[in-house]
């Protein structure tokens, strides 16, 4: 089960201009790497950097959602960043974006991804977090697509 | 991707040409004459920005901070050396690729093993050095007299070979499918076929016919046994001839002179009293690769192989043409310009070695999507024979848990085999990929191999 708290306004930005696809990364590893785990920003870059030639992470509604894995970490930490104007983050169709969620997770991941994965791909989602004027209302925004109620995760 | 190519010379100038081809790619050249930017900006889509492609302030404005690969190819080992040690430490570019000629800075250890190319020390991450891919190049060429193209995947472990069929040759007017009565119990898998210039997409019906190119792949072990199926079997090189003593000319006499008979013809006196003292066996000459005397009296005519690796390639042209005709079996010379390889080869001249193409193959490797550990670029860069190494499970993977027929590869293009445990797989239509395979692929038209390569990304959820 994903702990809401995965993902706090400090880790959020809403006025970011990115350049390019790098540039962007690199915005979102200096805020992962300001969240629990011991990965400095470089090396974060550098495993979502990766990832990504792997093949991308763009939803192709304008999300997109870079991760890596860090074997320090216990919970799935992530940020966001929701960009001035869109970003071109892959070659081809449905390649801009104007949010990117970044995830760093815990080497034995049950299924955070696919939840987060999941919740930027409902229908409303992308609209929500690209109207959210402030880091909390991007963090409300982005709990409510979440299973289960808001806060309480009613893990019981 | 996004690349930054430092130097438009001739290695430069055909990668971004490659490059820049290919529409998922955005690229910038920067060298310092203007004028050659501009001819080449006239050609291609590209930006260019002039300058000394090491300082800082010239990358930052070639575009560095969105740069996701940087290829440095100008002239001088150092300035690329240099170049990515700035692309590192001011912008951190993921990809930082160098030529870097002088193979001292690659060879050297320290005592505990260190290298000079490392994150630490300094960070490039692929250096290429042209004259020594060139030359291994060569060398496998010349274990292989039949074959015009011996390229590796997976280590060495499997080659695709290209060979012109002859008569003699055991498949020759034979359907594909008799192969596996030849030699049973060998994996081995005719690629493509070109005929004329036109490429047939081979099936087991197929009959192979005499001056077919044909492609096949093998593991290392079996091609001897393959190549006989395509030609008479050859008697293995003993004589060697090898015009120009530069860094190409040199190091294959080193490689060479344990096993074969070696000469080298070299034409600046210095130079050539110099390797004449390093090389042991190797007997150099001092004199011009194109007077036929000299070639006569040097016994040319009774060479195996003649190869012109001089850095004039109408030099090259010539004398191999000349030793051609005086008899010797088999002549290669070193061509930059593909419209000269294109004139020469299959005419009089048996195989046209292009240092570029060759390059360029070590260079596309890190610049395609998904995990492509190996770029063959074939036919003068028609072409193109991929290595993949496969990712995911079956939920997030478009090609795991699928059988080869049931993956919708473009047309022209066909899996030829699966690299498994250490081991070389036929591809059937019925055989099923898995995790971790070594995907090798024929493509014969290149512009699809992006889609290829889509094929074999992974999605969002790995």
């Amino acid at each position: 089960m994903l702990n809401p708290e995965f993902l706090t306004a400090d880790r959020v930005r809403v006025d970011v201009e990115a350049s390019s696809r790098k540039d962007a990364l690199q915005s979102l590893s200096l805020l992962l790497a300001s969240g629990p785990g011991s990965l400095t920003a470089p090396e974060i870059f550098e495993l979502l950097d990766q990832r990504e030639r792997l093949g991308s992470t763009c939803l192709g509604n304008g999300v997109a959602v870079p991760h890596g894995r860090d074997p320090g970490l216990d919970e799935p930490v992530g940020a966001l960043l929701r960009f001035t104007s869109p970003v071109d983050f892959d070659a081809g169709e449905d390649a801009e974006i104007s949010v990117a969620v970044g995830l760093m997770l815990p080497e034995d991941e049950g299924g955070e991804l696919s939840t987060v994965v999941a919740a930027l791909r409902t229908e409303s989602s992308p609209q929500a977090l690209q109207d959210a004027a402030t880091p909390d209302a991007a963090v409300t925004a982005m709990r409510a697509f979440l299973p289960g109620p808001g806060t309480d995760d009613g893990s019981a | 991707m996004n690349i930054l190519i430092l130097g438009a010379g001739q290695v430069g100038s055909t990668a971004a040409y490659q490059l820049a081809r290919e529409e998922a790619n955005e690229v910038t050249v920067v060298d310092i004459n203007a004028t050659v930017l501009r001819d080449l900006q006239d050609r291609l889509d590209i930006r260019t920005v002039v300058g000394n492609a090491s300082y800082p302030d010239v990358l930052a404005r070639a575009g560095a901070r969105d740069a996701d690969i940087v290829i440095a190819l100008t002239s001088r080992d150092e300035i690329n050396m240099v170049a990515c040690q700035v692309a590192y430490t001011f912008f951190r570019t993921p990809t930082k690729i160098a030529r870097i000629r002088g193979t001292e800075y690659i060879n050297y250890r320290g005592r505990e093993g260190e290298q000079l190319f490392a994150q630490a020390a300094l960070p490039v991450d692929v250096a290429i050095s042209p004259e020594q891919l060139v030359m291994e190049y060569i060398e496998q060429l010349i274990h292989f007299p039949g074959a015009f193209q011996v390229l590796d995947f997976s280590g060495g472990e499997v080659r695709l070979v290209g060979a012109r069929a002859h008569r003699g040759g055991l498949l020759v007017d034979q359907q594909i499918k008799t192969l596996k009565e030849h030699i049973p119990g060998v994996e081995a898998r005719i690629a493509a076929i070109y005929r004329s210039g036109e490429s047939i997409l081979p099936d087991g019906n197929t009959l192979i016919r005499e001056n077919d190119e044909v492609f096949f792949i093998a593991s290392r072990e079996d091609t001897r046994l393959v190549m006989n199926e395509m030609r008479r079997p050859e008697d293995t090189v003993r004589r060697v001839v090898i015009a120009g003593g530069g860094n190409i000319g040199y190091r294959l006499a080193t490689a060479l002179e344990q096993t074969n008979q070696v000469k080298v013809i070299e034409r600046d006196r210095e130079r050539a009293k110099v390797i004449s003292e390093r090389l042991g066996k190797a007997i150099v000459l001092h004199g011009d690769a194109a007077d036929e005397e000299l070639l006569l009296e040097e016994n040319v005519d009774g060479a195996d192989i003649f190869v012109a690796v001089t850095n004039a390639e109408e030099a090259n042209i010539l004398s191999a043409m000349l030793a051609k005709r005086i008899g010797c079996k088999k002549v290669m010379a070193l061509i930059n310009r593909p419209s000269y390889a294109e004139l020469v080869e299959a005419g009089t001249i048996d195989v046209a070695v292009s240092p570029q193409q060759i390059t360029i193959g070590a260079l596309l490797a890190h610049v395609r999507r998904g995990d492509v550990v190996r770029v063959h670029s074939l036919r003068r860069g028609r072409a193109e024979a991929i290595e993949a190494i496969v990712h995911g499970s079956a939920t997030d993977s478009k090609v795991v848990g699928k059988p080869v027929e049931a993956i919708p590869l473009p047309p022209g293009t066909a899996i030829v085999a699966i690299y498994r445990d250490n081991e070389i797989l036929e591809a059937h239509h019925d055989s099923v990929i898995q995790e971790d395979d070594h995907v090798i692929l024929f493509i014969t038209d290149r512009r699809q191999t992006e889609e290829v390569e889509r094929l074999f990304e992974v999605g969002v959820s790995f």
